[in-house]
């Protein structure tokens, strides 16, 4: 039995089922991440958390206790919004003080918690101010510090940091992943962005049009994925998509067929699918060198070639004759070392822990048979 | 060495239309204010009607116009029924408003928002001459409070325009942030969104007191004759005569009103006149 469980939530605004049988399950004081894009209902399955909307079916249960048809003002949880939503009439201070009870809280006590907690948040030297006058950073520190004054027992943040430049954004969100531990509090954060949900999951919920995709911790999530949204959507990995034949070969068990490739399999693969993809992160994707181990290589043709900093990203077509839908792929080569120039022919290849398969529930389209998806 | 701003490439920006709209600003307000001056003027004029010129200064005919007894029952029942028409106007546009933006899909939409704000296209003559004829055939005799209700009613919209654009503007992402915080609805209510509407509400208390002050159409048909509203005191006396009397009563009854006006756009940072 989780801390926090959402089952079988579906939520309908009147044009269709918004989020869609959604089923999942927070630890106590574990930090759960929505990941996806926008619209795929990530925000409203926690407004529905949060009690501010109304599912047509499904439950929310926390500690055991089902909150359902609970109001919004009873069910102690702390929401931070995309535009920190600090009241303007109010000070800080006064924000803050907000959700304290003052029937139980005395005004000492009430005061003692505001003064704790925007020390947490470093924001103590602003309390008499108006958010007016809090830069955009400054004004999500106190808008978590609203919303963890009266303790509540699930934190909900949507998209916190998107409104933030970039750089801000790195440095809060890893503030408020330190600040969310120290409390404790069990918490679902709701991002688009891949780095923020790596950098702050305990456990990542990937989320597509209403549903959980796949939930895993973040680094078993990046490494890997069971879905080719998944595996896509987090480290934008090359989904290849093919099939598996099985081989009594020496050097394999079986063989992946697809795009262009012919991979052997070491690892047994269960039941065959007739129809599979095989996903591979880009920077495990390794340029053939005199003198590496590869059991096997494939042709490429570098297609286009982009600085990103750290990095060089390159974009190259498989070289296959026999085969028509060869695969467009990414691969990301680390640090200053010869990068083959554009239209220069070059073999490639992978570690088998490398691959993931991973699940295809729709046939692939014509863009993600050439390797872009 | 100074800069210059850099000259942005707009629409506006082409001679022709520039010219063009300001010729037609400048007309439209010329047309809407202009016949002021000179009624302005007559209110210091010593000299009588019919007499040409301007015979002298004078502040005679406002004098008369403060003490003359029926000038000054018409502005007490005109500040009667606008104060009367003004919360009315404000219970029903308030309402609205928060169906409109907070309520049920059906008050959300056109149909509703068409219903609400038809008084402003309804002719409002037609309205109180329709409403005479079927009181007096049902025998009804309006009083004092009824035609603050049809005041009320008629001027709500222009409160519903105000405060639903308030609302809108506001979202319900405070109200939500509010509820998180354990505050029920009348909380939210008294805590949050009415102190973020202030500056709406008191812009629509001073814009229904004004429109309800300065009604005729209604007023004209649906006023009890012991009960005459100042508008329609200065209507009447026009009938005998242009006295310079109504003249100075004009430029009394322009100043708090504009006062008003601009009081709200500055105190309230809301655009009436403009």
């Amino acid at each position: 039995m989780k801390y926090l469980e959402l089952s079988q939530i579906r939520v309908d605004y009147g044009e269709g089922l918004v989020v869609d049988d959604l089923n999942l399950g927070v630890d106590q004081g574990e930090m759960m991440v929505l990941l996806g894009e926008s619209g795929c209902g990530k925000s409203t399955t926690l407004r529905v958390v949060a009690g501010l909307v109304r599912p047509v079916t499904g439950s929310v249960i926390i500690a055991g206790e089902d909150i359902s048809t609970f109001p919004p003002w009873r069910r102690e949880i702390g929401f931070v919004f995309q535009h920190h939503a600090l009241f303007p009439h109010l000070t800080v201070e006064q924000n803050v003080e907000y959700g304290l009870d003052r029937r139980s809280l005395d005004r000492s006590v009430r005061r003692a918690r505001v003064q704790d907690v925007l020390e947490l948040v470093g924001m103590s030297e602003f309390a008499h101010r108006k958010p007016a006058a809090l830069s955009g950073g400054q004004a999500q520190r106190v808008a978590l510090a609203r919303a963890l004054a009266p303790s509540p027992r699930v934190l909900l943040l949507d998209e916190p940091f998107s409104s933030l430049d970039i750089h801000l954004a790195e440095r809060l969100r890893e503030e408020v992943t330190r600040i969310i531990r120290s409390v404790g509090v069990t918490s679902i954060l709701v991002t688009h962005n891949q780095v923020e949900a790596l950098v702050m999951a305990d456990r990542i919920a990937v989320m597509q049009s209403g549903r959980i995709v796949e939930q895993a911790t973040a680094e078993g999530l990046y490494r890997s994925p069971t879905t080719a949204f998944a595996a896509h959507f987090l480290g934008r990995s090359n989904v290849i998509y093919g099939r598996i034949e099985k081989t009594q070969s020496q050097t394999s068990r079986s063989l992946f067929i697809g795009g262009g490739f012919r991979v052997p399999l070491r690892r047994a693969v269960g039941s065959i699918p007739s129809r599979c993809a095989i996903a591979v992160k880009p920077e495990d994707i390794a340029i053939q060198t005199t003198g590496s181990t590869a059991v096997w290589t494939v042709k490429a043709e570098v297609v286009r070639v982009l600085f990103v900093g750290a990095d060089h990203e390159l974009l190259i077509r498989v070289v296959d004759d026999e085969s028509e839908n060869t695969a467009l792929l990414r691969i990301r080569v680390h640090g200053r070392v010869d990068i083959p120039p554009m239209g220069e022919t070059i073999a490639i290849w992978w570690p088998e822990d490398a691959m993931s398969l991973v699940a295809i529930d729709d046939p692939p389209s014509d863009s993600q048979l050439a390797g872009l998806s | 060495m100074r800069h210059r701003r850099p000259k942005l490439q707009r629409q506006v920006g082409w001679l022709g239309w520039r010219l063009l709209s300001r010729t037609v600003l400048g007309l439209a307000f010329l047309l809407v204010l202009g016949p002021f001056v000179p009624v302005a003027i007559s209110a210091f004029d010593s000299g009588l009607p019919g007499e040409q010129g301007f015979q002298g200064f004078t502040i005679d005919w406002f004098s008369i116009a403060l003490t003359r007894p029926d000038f000054q029952s018409g502005l007490i029942v005109s500040v009667k029924v606008a104060g009367g028409a003004a919360a009315v106007a404000l219970l029903i546009g308030v309402a609205s408003a928060f169906a409109m933006t907070r309520g049920p899909r059906w008050a959300r939409g056109a149909t509703f928002a068409g219903f609400v704000m038809s008084p402003v296209v309804i002719p409002q003559f037609l309205i109180s001459l329709a409403m005479l004829q079927l009181l007096s055939v049902m025998g009804v005799r309006l009083g004092i409070a009824g035609l603050i209700a049809v005041h009320g009613a008629f001027i709500s919209p222009f409160v519903v325009r105000a405060i639903s654009a308030s609302l809108a503007d506001q979202g319900g992402v405070y109200e939500w942030a509010a509820m998180s915080l354990g505050a029920d609805r009348l909380k939210v209510l008294r805590t949050v969104t009415l102190p973020l509407i202030r500056p709406a509400l008191g812009a629509a208390v001073i814009i229904a007191f004004t429109l309800s002050f300065v009604n005729v159409p209604l007023s004209l048909f649906l006023a009890p004759s012991g009960a005459r509203t100042l508008p329609i005191i200065m209507f009447q006396e026009l009938e005998f005569s242009l006295s310079p009397v109504l003249a100075a009563l004009a430029v009394l009854l322009a100043i708090p009103i504009t006062g008003a006006v601009l009081f709200i756009e500055r105190i309230f940072k809301v655009r009436v006149l403009t």
